[in-house]
Protein backbone atom coordinates (compact mmCIF):
# COMPACT_ATOMS: atom_id res chain seq x y z
CA UNK A 1 0.00 0.00 0.00
CA UNK A 2 2.19 2.73 -1.37
CA UNK A 3 0.04 5.18 -2.54
CA UNK A 4 0.00 8.83 -0.49
CA UNK A 5 -3.29 8.56 0.64
CA UNK A 6 -2.80 10.34 4.15
CA UNK A 7 -2.49 13.74 2.32
CA UNK A 8 -3.77 16.50 3.73
CA UNK A 9 -4.40 14.19 6.78
CA UNK A 10 -3.35 14.23 10.91
CA UNK A 11 -2.26 11.67 12.65
CA UNK A 12 -1.45 11.02 16.26
CA UNK A 13 0.16 7.95 17.62
CA UNK A 14 0.59 7.34 21.30
CA UNK A 15 3.41 4.91 22.59
CA UNK A 16 4.86 6.29 19.37
CA UNK A 17 8.70 6.67 20.33
CA UNK A 18 9.28 2.89 19.99
CA UNK A 19 7.75 -0.42 18.51
CA UNK A 20 4.38 -0.51 16.88
CA UNK A 21 4.07 3.29 17.18
CA UNK A 22 7.63 4.36 16.09
CA UNK A 23 6.76 2.08 12.94
CA UNK A 24 2.75 3.53 12.46
CA UNK A 25 4.37 6.94 12.53
CA UNK A 26 6.97 6.02 9.67
CA UNK A 27 4.40 4.24 7.01
CA UNK A 28 1.59 7.23 7.61
CA UNK A 29 4.66 9.89 7.15
CA UNK A 30 5.36 8.15 3.88
CA UNK A 31 2.10 7.99 2.81
CA UNK A 32 2.13 11.72 3.63
CA UNK A 33 0.49 12.38 7.05
CA UNK A 34 1.75 15.22 9.59
CA UNK A 35 2.00 13.68 12.82
CA UNK A 36 1.66 13.85 16.53
CA UNK A 37 3.74 11.18 18.76
CA UNK A 38 2.92 10.69 21.80
CA UNK A 39 4.86 9.30 24.63
CA UNK A 40 6.13 9.20 28.26
CA UNK A 41 9.99 8.53 27.30
CA UNK A 42 11.50 11.95 25.93
CA UNK A 43 14.29 10.62 24.68
CA UNK A 44 13.07 8.00 22.57
CA UNK A 45 10.60 10.60 21.67
CA UNK A 46 12.94 13.12 20.43
CA UNK A 47 15.21 10.73 18.52
CA UNK A 48 11.84 8.91 16.19
CA UNK A 49 10.85 12.21 15.75
CA UNK A 50 14.12 13.30 14.33
CA UNK A 51 14.36 9.70 12.63
CA UNK A 52 11.20 9.99 10.65
CA UNK A 53 11.84 14.05 9.86
CA UNK A 54 14.34 13.03 8.05
CA UNK A 55 13.95 10.07 6.49
CA UNK A 56 10.01 11.41 4.99
CA UNK A 57 9.97 15.37 4.86
CA UNK A 58 6.81 15.90 7.17
CA UNK A 59 5.69 17.75 9.83
CA UNK A 60 6.31 15.75 12.79
CA UNK A 61 5.03 17.14 16.48
CA UNK A 62 6.44 15.48 19.81
CA UNK A 63 4.54 15.38 22.99
CA UNK A 64 5.49 14.25 25.78
CA UNK A 65 2.53 12.96 28.17
CA UNK A 66 1.90 10.35 30.52
CA UNK A 67 -1.65 8.67 29.17
CA UNK A 68 -2.21 7.46 32.89
CA UNK A 69 -2.66 10.96 33.88
CA UNK A 70 -6.04 12.60 32.67
CA UNK A 71 -4.58 16.25 32.79
CA UNK A 72 -1.92 15.69 30.84
CA UNK A 73 -4.05 13.55 27.59
CA UNK A 74 -6.37 16.79 27.72
CA UNK A 75 -3.60 19.24 27.43
CA UNK A 76 -2.31 16.68 25.18
CA UNK A 77 -5.38 17.11 22.65
CA UNK A 78 -5.59 20.47 23.03
CA UNK A 79 -1.94 20.87 22.02
CA UNK A 80 -2.60 18.50 19.23
CA UNK A 81 -5.38 20.03 17.36
CA UNK A 82 -3.81 23.70 17.70
CA UNK A 83 -0.60 21.94 16.09
CA UNK A 84 -2.49 20.57 13.10
CA UNK A 85 -5.88 21.15 11.26
CA UNK A 86 -7.12 17.58 11.93
CA UNK A 87 -6.70 14.31 12.98
CA UNK A 88 -8.01 11.76 10.98
CA UNK A 89 -6.32 8.90 12.29
CA UNK A 90 -5.74 7.87 16.19
CA UNK A 91 -3.76 5.03 17.30
CA UNK A 92 -4.38 4.67 20.80
CA UNK A 93 -1.58 2.47 21.08
CA UNK A 94 0.41 3.17 24.57
CA UNK A 95 0.92 -0.02 26.61
CA UNK A 96 2.93 -1.94 29.02
CA UNK A 97 3.88 -6.01 29.12
CA UNK A 98 5.09 -7.62 31.84
CA UNK A 99 7.19 -10.96 32.00
CA UNK A 100 5.33 -14.00 33.38
CA UNK A 101 4.33 -13.60 36.45
CA UNK A 102 1.91 -14.47 39.32
CA UNK A 103 -1.52 -15.64 38.35
CA UNK A 104 -4.64 -13.42 39.28
CA UNK A 105 -5.14 -14.46 42.73
CA UNK A 106 -1.24 -13.95 43.49
CA UNK A 107 -0.90 -10.95 41.93
CA UNK A 108 -0.26 -7.65 43.64
CA UNK A 109 -2.93 -4.58 43.94
CA UNK A 110 -0.17 -2.40 42.75
CA UNK A 111 0.47 -4.53 39.81
CA UNK A 112 -3.12 -4.89 39.05
CA UNK A 113 -3.70 -0.95 39.50
CA UNK A 114 -0.22 -0.18 37.40
CA UNK A 115 -1.49 -2.25 34.26
CA UNK A 116 -4.82 -1.41 34.16
CA UNK A 117 -3.81 2.80 34.41
CA UNK A 118 -2.02 2.40 31.22
CA UNK A 119 -3.12 -0.45 29.28
CA UNK A 120 -7.21 0.27 29.53
CA UNK A 121 -7.68 3.77 31.22
CA UNK A 122 -5.08 5.23 29.29
CA UNK A 123 -6.87 3.97 26.12
CA UNK A 124 -9.87 5.12 27.27
CA UNK A 125 -8.91 8.41 28.14
CA UNK A 126 -7.16 9.49 24.82
CA UNK A 127 -10.13 7.86 22.69
CA UNK A 128 -12.40 10.13 25.06
CA UNK A 129 -10.64 13.08 24.52
CA UNK A 130 -9.41 13.38 20.66
CA UNK A 131 -12.11 10.77 19.73
CA UNK A 132 -14.77 13.16 20.48
CA UNK A 133 -12.98 16.02 18.32
CA UNK A 134 -12.25 14.06 15.72
CA UNK A 135 -15.86 13.12 15.34
CA UNK A 136 -16.42 17.08 14.40
CA UNK A 137 -14.11 16.82 11.27
CA UNK A 138 -16.10 17.38 7.71
CA UNK A 139 -13.78 14.04 5.70
CA UNK A 140 -15.99 12.26 3.72
CA UNK A 141 -17.13 9.75 3.69
CA UNK A 142 -15.41 9.02 7.08
CA UNK A 143 -14.36 11.55 9.30
CA UNK A 144 -11.81 9.55 11.09
CA UNK A 145 -10.00 6.24 11.87
CA UNK A 146 -9.11 4.80 15.46
CA UNK A 147 -7.04 2.10 15.86
CA UNK A 148 -6.14 0.44 19.38
CA UNK A 149 -3.88 -1.92 20.16
CA UNK A 150 -4.98 -5.00 21.78
CA UNK A 151 -3.67 -7.94 22.19
CA UNK A 152 -4.27 -11.73 21.43
CA UNK A 153 -3.96 -12.11 25.27
CA UNK A 154 -7.19 -10.31 25.37
CA UNK A 155 -9.03 -12.41 23.09
CA UNK A 156 -7.60 -16.07 24.75
CA UNK A 157 -6.73 -14.86 28.21
CA UNK A 158 -3.16 -16.20 30.02
CA UNK A 159 -3.03 -16.43 33.85
CA UNK A 160 0.64 -15.85 33.50
CA UNK A 161 -0.29 -12.25 32.47
CA UNK A 162 -3.96 -11.77 34.38
CA UNK A 163 -3.90 -8.16 34.54
CA UNK A 164 -2.64 -7.43 30.92
CA UNK A 165 -5.40 -9.98 29.36
CA UNK A 166 -7.74 -8.47 31.06
CA UNK A 167 -6.72 -5.14 30.28
CA UNK A 168 -6.79 -5.77 27.14
CA UNK A 169 -9.88 -8.13 26.85
CA UNK A 170 -11.28 -4.59 27.75
CA UNK A 171 -9.93 -2.66 25.05
CA UNK A 172 -11.29 -5.47 22.48
CA UNK A 173 -15.07 -4.94 23.95
CA UNK A 174 -14.12 -0.83 24.29
CA UNK A 175 -13.59 -0.61 20.54
CA UNK A 176 -17.10 -2.44 20.39
CA UNK A 177 -18.66 0.66 22.70
CA UNK A 178 -16.34 3.55 21.31
CA UNK A 179 -17.52 2.10 17.70
CA UNK A 180 -21.40 2.84 19.09
CA UNK A 181 -20.75 5.91 19.93
CA UNK A 182 -19.05 7.12 17.09
CA UNK A 183 -21.19 5.84 14.14
CA UNK A 184 -21.69 6.91 11.70
CA UNK A 185 -18.58 9.19 11.25
CA UNK A 186 -15.42 7.51 12.85
CA UNK A 187 -14.82 4.17 12.44
CA UNK A 188 -13.01 2.32 15.21
CA UNK A 189 -11.62 -1.25 15.11
CA UNK A 190 -8.66 -2.86 17.17
CA UNK A 191 -5.31 -5.17 16.06
CA UNK A 192 -4.32 -7.87 18.38
CA UNK A 193 -0.93 -8.71 17.79
CA UNK A 194 0.72 -11.98 18.53
CA UNK A 195 4.68 -12.63 19.41
CA UNK A 196 6.56 -9.59 17.44
CA UNK A 197 10.10 -8.51 17.98
CA UNK A 198 9.56 -4.97 19.98
CA UNK A 199 10.75 -3.39 22.88
CA UNK A 200 8.57 -5.47 25.10
CA UNK A 201 10.44 -8.14 25.15
CA UNK A 202 13.76 -5.95 24.70
CA UNK A 203 13.85 -6.62 20.80
CA UNK A 204 15.04 -9.52 21.61
CA UNK A 205 13.85 -13.00 19.64
CA UNK A 206 15.69 -15.35 22.16
CA UNK A 207 13.56 -13.78 24.76
CA UNK A 208 10.66 -14.17 22.96
CA UNK A 209 10.92 -17.67 21.54
CA UNK A 210 11.22 -18.70 25.24
CA UNK A 211 7.96 -17.16 26.43
CA UNK A 212 6.25 -18.90 23.68
CA UNK A 213 7.70 -22.17 24.81
CA UNK A 214 6.89 -21.85 28.08
CA UNK A 215 3.10 -20.74 27.10
CA UNK A 216 3.39 -24.21 24.84
CA UNK A 217 2.42 -22.13 21.84
CA UNK A 218 2.60 -22.90 17.98
CA UNK A 219 2.25 -20.74 15.69
CA UNK A 220 0.92 -21.86 12.22
CA UNK A 221 2.86 -19.75 9.62
CA UNK A 222 5.72 -20.48 11.60
CA UNK A 223 7.77 -17.57 12.35
CA UNK A 224 7.83 -15.22 14.12
CA UNK A 225 6.02 -11.46 13.72
CA UNK A 226 7.90 -8.42 12.96
CA UNK A 227 6.87 -4.49 13.23
CA UNK A 228 6.04 -4.53 9.63
CA UNK A 229 3.50 -7.37 10.16
CA UNK A 230 1.80 -5.29 12.66
CA UNK A 231 2.21 -1.95 10.10
CA UNK A 232 0.92 -3.58 7.29
CA UNK A 233 -2.70 -4.09 9.13
CA UNK A 234 -2.74 -0.49 10.60
CA UNK A 235 -2.18 1.01 7.01
CA UNK A 236 -5.27 -1.49 5.98
CA UNK A 237 -7.37 0.15 9.14
CA UNK A 238 -6.20 4.01 8.00
CA UNK A 239 -6.96 3.70 4.68
CA UNK A 240 -10.09 3.77 2.66
CA UNK A 241 -10.19 0.41 1.78
CA UNK A 242 -12.04 -0.20 5.57
CA UNK A 243 -14.25 1.91 5.44
CA UNK A 244 -17.24 -0.39 6.19
CA UNK A 245 -15.72 -2.54 9.36
CA UNK A 246 -16.13 -0.81 12.73
CA UNK A 247 -15.93 -2.41 15.89
CA UNK A 248 -13.39 -5.59 14.81
CA UNK A 249 -10.81 -6.88 16.28
CA UNK A 250 -8.45 -8.37 13.81
CA UNK A 251 -5.17 -10.81 14.78
CA UNK A 252 -2.13 -10.22 13.59
CA UNK A 253 -0.58 -13.48 15.15
CA UNK A 254 0.43 -15.70 12.36
CA UNK A 255 -2.88 -18.10 13.07
CA UNK A 256 -1.57 -18.43 16.73
CA UNK A 257 -5.33 -17.55 18.27
CA UNK A 258 -7.85 -18.87 15.49
CA UNK A 259 -5.48 -21.77 13.98
CA UNK A 260 -3.16 -22.75 16.23
CA UNK A 261 -5.18 -24.60 19.35
CA UNK A 262 -4.60 -27.72 19.35
CA UNK A 263 -1.01 -26.75 19.37
CA UNK A 264 -0.51 -30.83 18.37
CA UNK A 265 -1.51 -30.48 14.78
CA UNK A 266 0.64 -28.28 13.86
CA UNK A 267 3.98 -28.97 11.94
CA UNK A 268 6.03 -25.80 12.48
CA UNK A 269 9.19 -25.43 15.11
CA UNK A 270 7.81 -22.03 16.52
CA UNK B 1 -4.17 -0.50 -3.59
CA UNK B 2 -0.78 -0.84 -5.69
CA UNK B 3 0.07 -4.57 -5.65
CA UNK B 4 1.22 -7.15 -8.62
CA UNK B 5 0.26 -10.45 -9.51
CA UNK B 6 2.24 -10.86 -12.79
CA UNK B 7 3.01 -14.24 -13.41
CA UNK B 8 -0.04 -15.21 -10.22
CA UNK B 9 -3.20 -17.11 -11.19
CA UNK B 10 -6.44 -16.76 -9.82
CA UNK B 11 -9.11 -18.93 -9.23
CA UNK B 12 -12.43 -17.68 -8.46
CA UNK B 13 -15.88 -19.72 -7.88
CA UNK B 14 -19.21 -18.04 -8.25
CA UNK B 15 -17.15 -15.81 -10.77
CA UNK B 16 -20.15 -14.43 -13.08
CA UNK B 17 -21.53 -12.08 -10.78
CA UNK B 18 -21.84 -10.25 -7.26
CA UNK B 19 -18.70 -10.14 -5.37
CA UNK B 20 -16.79 -12.69 -7.69
CA UNK B 21 -16.76 -10.91 -10.73
CA UNK B 22 -15.90 -7.35 -9.15
CA UNK B 23 -12.87 -9.17 -7.35
CA UNK B 24 -11.87 -10.74 -11.03
CA UNK B 25 -12.03 -7.73 -12.32
CA UNK B 26 -9.70 -6.43 -9.72
CA UNK B 27 -7.49 -9.22 -9.97
CA UNK B 28 -6.93 -8.98 -13.59
CA UNK B 29 -6.42 -5.16 -13.26
CA UNK B 30 -3.56 -6.69 -11.19
CA UNK B 31 -1.83 -8.48 -13.90
CA UNK B 32 -3.30 -12.19 -12.53
CA UNK B 33 -4.71 -14.65 -14.96
CA UNK B 34 -8.15 -15.70 -13.53
CA UNK B 35 -10.22 -18.80 -14.01
CA UNK B 36 -14.20 -17.32 -13.10
CA UNK B 37 -16.05 -20.86 -11.97
CA UNK B 38 -20.05 -20.45 -12.59
CA UNK B 39 -22.89 -22.77 -12.53
CA UNK B 40 -24.51 -20.13 -14.61
CA UNK B 41 -23.20 -20.18 -17.58
CA UNK B 42 -24.43 -16.93 -20.25
CA UNK B 43 -23.30 -15.28 -17.18
CA UNK B 44 -20.03 -16.44 -16.89
CA UNK B 45 -19.49 -15.91 -20.53
CA UNK B 46 -20.68 -12.38 -20.26
CA UNK B 47 -18.24 -11.62 -17.06
CA UNK B 48 -15.74 -13.34 -18.89
CA UNK B 49 -16.14 -11.16 -22.08
CA UNK B 50 -16.55 -8.01 -20.07
CA UNK B 51 -13.01 -8.35 -17.93
CA UNK B 52 -11.09 -9.62 -21.13
CA UNK B 53 -12.35 -6.37 -22.71
CA UNK B 54 -11.95 -4.20 -19.45
CA UNK B 55 -8.05 -5.52 -19.02
CA UNK B 56 -7.24 -7.85 -22.21
CA UNK B 57 -6.24 -10.07 -19.86
CA UNK B 58 -5.66 -14.35 -20.60
CA UNK B 59 -9.23 -14.87 -18.48
CA UNK B 60 -11.09 -18.48 -18.62
CA UNK B 61 -14.09 -19.57 -17.75
CA UNK B 62 -15.28 -22.97 -16.39
CA UNK B 63 -18.38 -23.95 -16.17
CA UNK B 64 -19.10 -25.84 -12.86
CA UNK B 65 -21.48 -27.20 -10.12
CA UNK B 66 -19.64 -26.88 -7.10
CA UNK B 67 -21.91 -29.30 -5.57
CA UNK B 68 -21.45 -32.12 -7.87
CA UNK B 69 -17.91 -33.81 -6.27
CA UNK B 70 -17.36 -35.34 -10.31
CA UNK B 71 -17.67 -31.51 -12.11
CA UNK B 72 -15.05 -29.71 -9.34
CA UNK B 73 -12.29 -32.34 -10.18
CA UNK B 74 -12.69 -31.90 -13.44
CA UNK B 75 -12.84 -28.49 -13.10
CA UNK B 76 -9.50 -28.44 -11.06
CA UNK B 77 -7.89 -30.49 -13.34
CA UNK B 78 -8.61 -27.97 -16.11
CA UNK B 79 -7.45 -25.41 -13.80
CA UNK B 80 -4.24 -26.26 -13.12
CA UNK B 81 -4.37 -27.03 -17.03
CA UNK B 82 -4.56 -23.78 -17.98
CA UNK B 83 -2.34 -22.38 -15.71
CA UNK B 84 1.17 -22.86 -14.19
CA UNK B 85 -0.37 -21.58 -10.65
CA UNK B 86 -3.40 -20.34 -8.46
CA UNK B 87 -1.96 -17.86 -5.89
CA UNK B 88 -5.56 -16.80 -4.87
CA UNK B 89 -8.37 -19.40 -4.22
CA UNK B 90 -11.73 -16.98 -4.01
CA UNK B 91 -13.74 -20.20 -2.48
CA UNK B 92 -17.34 -17.89 -2.88
CA UNK B 93 -19.87 -19.45 -4.94
CA UNK B 94 -23.25 -19.72 -2.42
CA UNK B 95 -26.50 -19.51 -2.77
CA UNK B 96 -29.06 -17.64 -0.56
CA UNK B 97 -33.12 -17.92 -0.36
CA UNK B 98 -35.06 -14.54 0.96
CA UNK B 99 -36.31 -14.50 4.29
CA UNK B 100 -38.37 -17.66 4.10
CA UNK B 101 -39.31 -20.65 6.56
CA UNK B 102 -37.82 -21.23 10.14
CA UNK B 103 -35.80 -24.02 10.86
CA UNK B 104 -38.81 -26.25 11.53
CA UNK B 105 -40.90 -25.73 8.36
CA UNK B 106 -37.70 -26.24 6.01
CA UNK B 107 -38.18 -28.93 3.76
CA UNK B 108 -34.99 -31.87 3.47
CA UNK B 109 -34.36 -30.63 -0.09
CA UNK B 110 -34.27 -26.93 0.86
CA UNK B 111 -31.78 -27.65 3.14
CA UNK B 112 -29.65 -30.31 1.27
CA UNK B 113 -29.96 -27.65 -1.69
CA UNK B 114 -28.07 -24.86 0.34
CA UNK B 115 -25.91 -26.96 2.12
CA UNK B 116 -24.68 -28.78 -0.70
CA UNK B 117 -23.40 -25.35 -2.89
CA UNK B 118 -22.58 -23.49 0.37
CA UNK B 119 -20.95 -25.70 2.68
CA UNK B 120 -19.80 -28.83 0.67
CA UNK B 121 -19.32 -27.00 -2.57
CA UNK B 122 -16.73 -24.82 -0.51
CA UNK B 123 -15.28 -27.80 0.95
CA UNK B 124 -14.81 -29.35 -2.39
CA UNK B 125 -13.18 -26.69 -3.79
CA UNK B 126 -10.81 -26.20 -0.99
CA UNK B 127 -9.98 -30.22 -0.97
CA UNK B 128 -9.54 -30.35 -4.82
CA UNK B 129 -7.43 -27.08 -5.25
CA UNK B 130 -5.82 -26.41 -2.28
CA UNK B 131 -3.23 -29.50 -1.78
CA UNK B 132 -1.43 -28.14 -5.06
CA UNK B 133 -1.75 -24.58 -4.02
CA UNK B 134 0.25 -25.67 -1.00
CA UNK B 135 3.01 -27.49 -3.27
CA UNK B 136 3.78 -24.15 -5.20
CA UNK B 137 7.10 -22.23 -4.64
CA UNK B 138 6.25 -18.55 -3.92
CA UNK B 139 7.35 -16.94 -1.24
CA UNK B 140 7.10 -16.27 1.72
CA UNK B 141 3.64 -17.64 1.15
CA UNK B 142 2.51 -20.21 -1.51
CA UNK B 143 -0.88 -18.89 -1.91
CA UNK B 144 -3.56 -17.52 -0.45
CA UNK B 145 -7.26 -18.92 0.15
CA UNK B 146 -10.23 -16.85 0.84
CA UNK B 147 -13.58 -18.21 1.90
CA UNK B 148 -17.13 -15.91 1.58
CA UNK B 149 -19.24 -16.75 5.04
CA UNK B 150 -21.79 -13.95 6.10
CA UNK B 151 -22.81 -11.81 9.55
CA UNK B 152 -25.25 -15.22 9.59
CA UNK B 153 -22.80 -17.38 9.74
CA UNK B 154 -21.48 -15.29 13.43
CA UNK B 155 -25.04 -14.39 14.38
CA UNK B 156 -27.75 -16.82 13.29
CA UNK B 157 -30.71 -15.69 11.88
CA UNK B 158 -34.03 -17.60 12.51
CA UNK B 159 -35.33 -16.59 9.32
CA UNK B 160 -32.32 -17.91 7.17
CA UNK B 161 -31.69 -21.02 9.20
CA UNK B 162 -29.83 -23.62 6.49
CA UNK B 163 -27.98 -20.36 5.15
CA UNK B 164 -26.80 -19.50 8.53
CA UNK B 165 -25.73 -23.27 9.27
CA UNK B 166 -24.31 -23.23 6.31
CA UNK B 167 -21.97 -19.98 6.80
CA UNK B 168 -21.34 -20.58 10.51
CA UNK B 169 -19.50 -24.07 8.94
CA UNK B 170 -18.01 -22.02 6.14
CA UNK B 171 -16.39 -19.63 8.84
CA UNK B 172 -15.12 -23.04 10.83
CA UNK B 173 -13.63 -24.98 7.99
CA UNK B 174 -12.26 -21.95 7.15
CA UNK B 175 -10.15 -22.52 10.77
CA UNK B 176 -9.86 -25.92 10.20
CA UNK B 177 -7.86 -25.31 6.28
CA UNK B 178 -5.64 -22.75 8.03
CA UNK B 179 -4.44 -25.48 10.31
CA UNK B 180 -3.83 -28.16 7.43
CA UNK B 181 -2.54 -25.86 5.05
CA UNK B 182 0.10 -23.55 7.60
CA UNK B 183 2.96 -22.05 7.12
CA UNK B 184 2.34 -22.54 3.35
CA UNK B 185 -1.27 -20.72 2.33
CA UNK B 186 -2.89 -18.21 4.38
CA UNK B 187 -6.99 -19.27 4.82
CA UNK B 188 -9.61 -16.83 5.74
CA UNK B 189 -12.97 -15.89 5.26
CA UNK B 190 -14.91 -12.59 5.18
CA UNK B 191 -18.44 -11.98 6.35
CA UNK B 192 -20.16 -9.48 4.60
CA UNK B 193 -23.50 -7.77 5.69
CA UNK B 194 -26.34 -6.38 3.50
CA UNK B 195 -24.94 -5.71 0.14
CA UNK B 196 -26.67 -4.77 -3.02
CA UNK B 197 -25.81 -7.98 -5.12
CA UNK B 198 -27.75 -9.76 -7.40
CA UNK B 199 -28.46 -12.33 -4.64
CA UNK B 200 -30.89 -9.45 -3.59
CA UNK B 201 -31.67 -8.44 -6.82
CA UNK B 202 -29.55 -5.94 -7.01
CA UNK B 203 -32.53 -3.92 -5.61
CA UNK B 204 -31.84 -1.58 -2.56
CA UNK B 205 -35.12 -1.76 -1.41
CA UNK B 206 -35.52 -5.51 -1.07
CA UNK B 207 -32.54 -5.33 1.64
CA UNK B 208 -33.70 -2.28 3.35
CA UNK B 209 -37.10 -4.28 4.01
CA UNK B 210 -35.20 -7.01 5.24
CA UNK B 211 -33.12 -5.09 7.13
CA UNK B 212 -36.32 -3.52 8.74
CA UNK B 213 -38.02 -6.87 9.21
CA UNK B 214 -35.20 -8.34 11.04
CA UNK B 215 -34.64 -5.52 13.14
CA UNK B 216 -31.41 -4.47 12.14
CA UNK B 217 -29.47 -1.64 12.34
CA UNK B 218 -26.18 -0.49 10.80
CA UNK B 219 -23.54 1.76 12.85
CA UNK B 220 -22.49 3.35 9.71
CA UNK B 221 -25.73 3.79 8.33
CA UNK B 222 -25.15 2.91 4.65
CA UNK B 223 -26.21 -0.42 3.19
CA UNK B 224 -23.23 -1.69 1.82
CA UNK B 225 -22.09 -1.91 -1.97
CA UNK B 226 -19.87 -4.83 -3.66
CA UNK B 227 -16.70 -2.78 -3.59
CA UNK B 228 -16.99 -2.90 0.53
CA UNK B 229 -15.96 -6.14 0.06
CA UNK B 230 -13.99 -5.92 -3.13
CA UNK B 231 -11.67 -3.71 -0.79
CA UNK B 232 -11.01 -6.10 2.14
CA UNK B 233 -10.30 -9.07 -0.41
CA UNK B 234 -7.57 -7.05 -1.89
CA UNK B 235 -6.27 -6.95 1.18
CA UNK B 236 -6.73 -10.21 2.21
CA UNK B 237 -5.19 -11.08 -1.57
CA UNK B 238 -2.18 -8.77 -0.75
CA UNK B 239 0.91 -9.30 1.05
CA UNK B 240 0.19 -6.81 3.37
CA UNK B 241 -1.99 -9.79 5.38
CA UNK B 242 0.53 -12.23 4.84
CA UNK B 243 0.42 -12.76 8.62
CA UNK B 244 -3.43 -13.85 9.21
CA UNK B 245 -4.86 -16.72 8.91
CA UNK B 246 -7.82 -18.55 10.25
CA UNK B 247 -9.48 -14.62 10.50
CA UNK B 248 -13.23 -14.05 9.79
CA UNK B 249 -13.18 -10.31 8.84
CA UNK B 250 -16.73 -8.79 9.24
CA UNK B 251 -17.22 -6.31 6.32
CA UNK B 252 -20.75 -4.87 7.83
CA UNK B 253 -20.89 -1.41 8.63
CA UNK B 254 -20.48 -2.82 12.72
CA UNK B 255 -23.81 -4.65 12.78
CA UNK B 256 -22.35 -7.03 14.40
CA UNK B 257 -19.52 -5.99 16.23
CA UNK B 258 -21.10 -2.60 17.50
CA UNK B 259 -25.04 -3.04 15.93
CA UNK B 260 -26.40 -4.75 19.19
CA UNK B 261 -28.48 -3.46 20.73
CA UNK B 262 -29.93 -1.75 18.04
CA UNK B 263 -31.37 0.84 19.97
CA UNK B 264 -28.36 2.87 20.79
CA UNK B 265 -27.51 3.66 17.00
CA UNK B 266 -28.72 6.59 15.61
CA UNK B 267 -28.83 5.57 11.89
CA UNK B 268 -31.09 5.40 9.20
CA UNK B 269 -30.20 2.18 7.91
Amino acid sequence: MEEKFLEGKGTLITGGASGFGRGFGFAYAKRGADLILVDINEEKLEKTTAEIKKDTGRRVIPIKCDVTNSDQVQAMAKQAFSELDNIYILNNNAGIGVPYGPDLLRLKEKDWDGMFDINLRGQWLVSKYVGKRMKKQVFEPIAGKIIHTASIAGMIVDNKIPAYSLCKMGVIGMVKLLAQSLAPKITVNAISPGYHVTGIYNDSEDAMVMTMQDGHLKTPLNRLGTVDDVVQVSLFLASPLSNFITGANIPVDGGIIEAGVPAFYLKTDI
Amino acid sequence: MNFSLEGKGALITGGASGFGKAFALELAKRNAEVILVDNQEEKLEEATQMIKKETSHKIIPIRCDVSNATQVKEMAKQAFNDLDNIYILFNNAGISPHYALNLFRTKEDEYDRIMNVNLKGEWLVAKNICKKMKRQKFEPISGKVICTASIAGVKPNSALPIYSISKAGVIAMTKILAQDLAPNLTVNSVSPGYHVTPIYNNDPDLIKDMIREGGVKTPLNKLGTVEDVVNVLLFLASPSSNFITGHNFLVDGGIVDAGLPARFIKSDI
